[in-house]
């Protein structure tokens, strides 16, 4: 559930996040959704029903690998870790979103007196 | 079929196991606060939100509700659409007839009641899928029905005329009956066929006739180069494109709409 302040992840932009926080190790999905609302100091809210087909579908599409194992409260977990081609999936990405931030920037700094 | 079935439960079981280690885990670390296990679970229910909802959520989004799987399955078939309800009428026919002694009233609804109970839940999942315009799904639904009335009329027409008792031994002979029903169960294969074809030939938006047929690939031929026919919607909803294996409907804007757009010198 939502809490105040926090808003959703968008579509594309959870596939982006995700890679890059799997990037940096292996973790199971509870993990992932920690991680992000951690990272982004709580703003940010990986909602379970789109963070699950999320992760599904990115497997299926080759850019994580998932394998089950042993978690910290001692339970079978499924742990997911980024591939080469997700790398790579993952560089092209990161060059699309500096381009658009660049843009977005670039555009309100044009229109900062207009308020 | 099977692989369909199992590509549509394998997302299932995937979500379902992945929000449950969720919860538990959410759970436990309510438990390491210092809640009882009652007040921990009650707190990570809260903080996952409906589960239900979460699930209902992912299925969607991995197209892995039931009606997917109704929509995946009608489109996986190979052989015709009619044949379906035509094969599930005669056996339910056959498993009724050991019970029911009126076997007039049998044999007059159950072919229609598959075929209804076959192909309406069909419509409804393209439909709320808005494969195709709802002009369409309820052109397809009426003439089912009508189809429906008009095979049951029939049935009545031929107990009328042939004076069939409600049950073989009741004087009237096996032959007799056998031949009746007979006549009858091609008369709903043809009246199907007629509704599968003229519904098949008919535009996904406006449920207009489509037409200009053109031809192309060669006769006869099944994989290479496969005798090919496309027909249009004269409003220009889109074309229809049929091969002896598939047809597949590719939708446009009405172009017609385009072309007389206002301000358009
Ligand atoms: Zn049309």
């Amino acid at each position: 559930m939502k809490r105040r302040g926090q808003v959703d992840v968008l579509q594309g932009t959870m596939d982006f996040l995700v890679l890059r926080i799997l990037a940096r190790e292996k973790l199971h999905g509870y993990s992932i959704a920690r991680k992000l609302a951690e990272l982004s100091a709580s703003a940010l809210q990986a909602e379970e029903g789109t963070l699950y087909p999320c992760l599904y579908r990115m497997e299926r599409q080759g850019w994580i690998n998932s394998e089950i194992g042993q978690s910290e409260n001692n339970r079978k977990a499924r742990y997911y870790s980024i591939t080469p081609a997700g790398r790579a999936h993952l560089r092209r990405e990161q060059t699309k979103w500096d381009s658009f931030v660049k843009a977005v920037t670039t555009v309100i700094a044009g229109t900062e007196g207009d308020k | 079929m099977i692989k369909h079935l199992i590509e549509w439960t394998g997302p299932r079981r995937r979500v379902l196991e992945e929000l449950r280690f969720h919860a538990e885990l959410l759970e436990q670390e309510f438990l390491a606060l210092g809640c009882d296990r009652k007040a921990a679970r009650d707190l990570a229910n809260r903080r996952l939100g409906s589960t239900r909802k979460s699930r209902q959520q992912a299925y969607r989004e991995l197209s892995a509700t039931p009606r997917d799987l109704l929509i995946g399955l009608s489109e996986q078939r190979t052989g015709p659409g009619w044949l379906t309800p035509i094969v599930l009428g005669i056996c339910s026919l056959f498993l009724q007839l050991l019970f029911v002694p009126d076997v007039a009233m049998v044999v007059s609804w159950t072919i229609w009641a598959a075929a209804l109970c076959c192909l309406i839940p069909i419509e409804v999942a393209r439909w709320s899928r808005k494969l195709n315009h709802w002009r369409y799904h309820l052109y397809s639904v009426t003439t089912l029905l009508g189809a429906a009335l008009l095979g049951n009329a029939g049935w009545m027409a031929l107990i009328a005329i042939w004076r069939l008792p409600p049950w073989p031994t009741q004087g009237c002979s096996v032959v007799v009956f056998c031949a009746d029903i007979i006549v009858y169960l091609l008369g709903c294969c043809l009246l199907l066929r007629v509704w599968s074809v003229n519904r098949t030939g008919r535009c996904r938006r406006c449920a207009c006739p489509l037409r200009l047929p053109d031809e192309s690939g060669r006769s006869g031929s099944l994989l290479i180069h496969a005798a090919t026919r496309s027909s249009i919607c004269i409003h220009g909803h889109g074309t229809l494109t049929r091969d002896y294996w598939h047809s597949a409907w590719h939708g446009c804007g009405a172009f017609w709409d385009e072309l007389f757009k206002p301000g358009r010198a």
